[in-house]
């Protein structure tokens, strides 16, 4: 291809092959952005389609590319969003993310093995690690509730919050964007 | 939780820390928009956002499965107790409708007694109650066939009422398939007849006749 000629049109399916291999971390890291499926399933749209019109010309590292497109797209949307709705409901993302999760990777044998590892390691979390773990992500509670429910200063939530992800995210490497 | 990562001191654990604490909303608004600033020049970070909705996910699907199983376990239990409740149940309609099958027996015994017995003066009748229990000419094969009979109607009677609940004491099935044999008839049966025998005769121990 030559400049003259403008990008190619990428096939489509190195376009389905790209999405299998990379769609769920853009999908995860938009959600991680936006925190609403509606508007995650958008961007992850609109990014695909940009692969589509930029075509061949990303030869290097897509996955990279995507990331920032994506990164830069939901961030967009989500100062759009912010100044159209200043109140952005951002309760429940995580509970609703379990939705997501089974969607994502439904009757999978990977989802399967992923749960089990990360069943295994929340097991084996100390039970002070484990209540909080389950408070936050679980219950969807905020830190501070859980603090003044449990009766301990906000650092010991949180420290005990980031020691439980340490070792929880530990467990998931294996699963998760083997690429 | 992704590929290593040193930016300023900042290790591979703080990003992934700082990524979860993002996505959770729980960093502050000024502290989340340099993060979403370097969402969008740095790789890396955007990789922590990822990972961290990942945990997410498979921390809330782990939970969500523990929950099934926590449902589960006591639904095992309820179960268990209805069932023994079901089997208490059983124990006590088994003796009311045996008491009332005694009760008829006893009842057709006076009349049978009454047409055919040599002895129509129960005063002449001494034998205790128990001795009259255990004693032949009690037992006769008329009475043997009457208490087989209304054993078996019992025991039908008992196994219609539990084939309603889901624990079955006796099955219907395992009762008609069966071939009651005077020998099926508990010996307390016996003894229970003749005692409703002298009740409904008023002649316990066959004293108040004799007097």
């Amino acid at each position: 291809m030559s400049p003259a000629d403008g990008p190619e049109q990428i096939h489509p399916e190195q376009v389905a092959t790209l999405y299998r291999e990379h769609g769920d971390g853009v999908r995860r890291l938009v959600m991680g952005i936006l925190r609403d499926h509606g508007l995650a399933d958008e961007v992850l749209q609109t990014v695909f389609g940009r692969l589509i019109e930029r075509g061949d010309s990303i030869r290097h590292d897509v996955r990279g590319w995507l990331f920032r497109v994506a990164a830069n797209e939901a961030i967009q949307v989500k100062r759009r969003q912010a100044r159209e709705k200043r109140a952005v409901d951002q309760a429940a993302w995580l509970a609703s993310s379990r939705q997501s999760g089974e969607n994502a990777a439904e009757g999978s044998v990977i989802r399967d093995e992923m749960v089990a590892d990360v069943r295994r390691a929340i097991k084996s979390l100390p039970e002070a690690q484990r209540q909080v773990v389950r408070m936050r992500i679980y219950e969807n509670r905020k830190f501070a509730d859980i603090a003044a429910e449990l009766d301990v200063p906000l650092g010991t939530v949180l420290t005990r919050m980031r020691l439980a992800t340490e070792k929880l995210g530990k467990a998931l490497e294996k699963n998760v964007d083997p690429d | 939780m992704s590929a290593n990562h040193e930016t300023n001191g900042e290790s591979r654990k703080d990003l992934d820390w700082l990524a979860f604490q993002y996505v959770s909303g729980e960093l502050p608004a000024d502290k989340a928009d340099r993060f979403e600033a370097r969402l969008l020049e740095e790789p890396d970070v955007a990789e922590a956002v990822a990972a961290a909705v990942a945990l997410g996910e498979a921390v809330s699907l782990a939970f969500d499965d523990e929950a099934v199983s926590a449902d589960a376990q006591p639904e095992t239990i309820s179960t268990v107790a209805n069932a023994a409740t079901v089997n208490r149940s059983s124990v006590g309609r088994t003796v009311s409708v045996l008491t009332a099958a005694s009760v008829i027996v006893a009842a057709l015994l006076i009349s049978f007694r009454g047409e055919d017995s040599p002895h129509n003066s129960l005063a002449t009748d001494s034998e205790s109650t128990v001795d009259r229990g255990l004693n032949s000419s009690v037992t006769s094969p008329e009475v043997n066939s009457l208490l087989l009979e209304t054993w078996t109607e019992a025991r039908e009677t008992i196994a219609a009422m539990d084939s309603e609940a889901a624990s079955e004491v006796v099955s219907i099935a395992a009762v008609e398939s069966e071939t009651v044999s005077a020998d099926d008839v508990p010996d307390w049966l016996f003894v229970a007849v003749e005692l409703s025998y002298d009740s409904a005769l008023g002649n316990s121990n066959g004293s108040v006749l004799e007097n």
